[in-house]
């Protein structure tokens, strides 16, 4: 009989092993939350490399703030809310000096699942995000991009679920508004 | 999950990904910084030493013009000790994790520390000096400790209601030195000495935007 393999550890495990010391558990919770971190700043500031800076500044605050992770609570939208508030700093500041995002490649910025050929949708999904206020493009990247829930999503933004679920509902119509025919699917 | 919303997720950058890990490997390797309950417990005893220094200044000031002022502090001890709980109520909220809350708690508790220091002022007696000066020196008097308070919570997210408790505590010190140095009237303390920490939550408010911090950690 094959040996049974024991079950992955949770996310809270290995925090609660990184805050001892157990630096192989950072590296599991990197590898399993990094990419989604990675593609929820690049929808946010439509900028890879500032996306990429961004992405090292949250697992940055995960090192050097571990111990702001409170026993009970859950990882990943503490994790988020942490991307969140690097998210919006940095859109702050370029408001601030008066940049908008220098990505030249939208295409980059949408998964291989959309075809090459189709180059319109992607520019014409990250314009629409883009357009969005800031709390709304959040709540529509985490729920309808990364598969957050409300739950999830309202521990990671310090609010309530009926408050992200508001935001997430106003921001999707306002993409729906823009992409118009393209997601006649979705109705 | 909406299908088209679906594609609008980015393909993983593998090198990128790989670059940051590697920019980690110093910050895992170096030593641990002050953990927030350090933090706390520097911010706690901050506003003890300053506190005690306010009192200990105001006392001998006041003795030196007036010997009969050390009655007039123990008719202070009611609304002192309620700022004094105060302050560490706040102290404790500006640093703590998901502390909203406590934060918004601690600026309901000014608002009913200011009541309560209104109600208990009465007609009062008035001042040589311009009133507008229990305003500037109550200012004056937090500047200090909002500073360092403000540079020991860069240590995590300085959310609006962060920065509010860590007002909360300036403002704080301005009305402890308003009870120990000022003797005019209900309507004074209300609008300078109520102005006086106005200010100092708008101003822990303007500073804290262009304040960078070291981690995002809420």
């Amino acid at each position: 009989m094959a040996p049974s393999t024991p079950p992955d550890p949770s996310d809270e495990a290995l925090m609660e092993r990184f805050c001892t010391g157990d630096e192989a558990a950072f590296d599991a919770l990197f590898g399993r939350h990094a990419p989604a971190v990675q593609a929820f700043l690049v929808r946010m500031v439509r900028d890879r490399a500032l996306a990429e800076d961004l992405t090292q500044v949250t697992f940055l605050s995960v090192v050097r703030s571990r111990d702001r992770f409170l026993p009970g609570a859950r990882f990943a939208p503490w994790l988020f809310s942490i991307a969140a508030n690097s998210a919006r700093d940095a859109l702050r500041q370029r408001g601030r000096r008066g940049e908008e995002s220098i990505d030249a490649s939208p295409m980059e910025l949408v998964a291989p699942t959309v075809a090459p050929s189709d180059p319109a949708l992607g520019r014409r999904l990250g314009e629409a995000l883009e357009a969005l206020p800031v709390a709304q493009r959040e709540a529509v990247v985490m729920h309808h991009v990364l598969g957050f829930s409300f739950e999830e999503m309202a521990e990671a933004l310090g609010t309530t679920a009926v408050a992200v679920r508001v935001r997430a509902h106003r921001g999707y119509e306002k993409v729906r508004e823009r992409l118009g025919h393209l997601l006649e699917g979705e109705r | 999950m909406s299908a088209p919303l679906e594609a609008a997720r980015p393909a993983t950058d593998a090198a990128a990904l790989a670059r940051v890990r590697a920019g980690l490997a110093r910050e895992l390797a170096a030593p641990r910084g002050p953990t927030w309950q350090q933090h706390r417990l520097r911010g706690l005893a901050g506003a003890a030493v300053t506190t005690s220094l306010l009192v200990i200044g105001t006392f001998l000031a006041g003795i030196w013009n007036d010997p009969s002022f050390a009655t007039g502090l123990l008719h202070a001890a009611l609304p002192v000790g309620a700022l004094l709980g105060l302050q560490a109520l706040a102290v404790h909220a500006a640093f703590a994790p998901r502390a909203t809350g406590l934060q918004r708690v601690a600026v309901g508790g000014a608002v009913l520390a200011l009541g309560l220091l209104i109600a208990l002022r009465g007609e009062g007696h008035p001042s040589a000096l311009p009133e507008w000066v229990c305003t500037l020196s109550h200012l004056g008097t937090g500047l200090v400790p909002l500073a360092v308070l403000l540079s020991a919570m860069r240590a995590a997210a300085l959310s609006q209601w962060r920065l509010a408790a860590a007002g909360v505590v300036s403002g704080s010190f301005g009305a402890l030195l308003g009870e120990f140095a000022c003797g005019q009237g209900a309507l004074h303390v209300a609008l300078f000495h109520g102005g006086a920490w106005l200010l100092a939550l708008l101003l822990a408010q303007a500073v804290g935007r262009f304040l960078r911090p070291t981690s995002f950690a809420p």
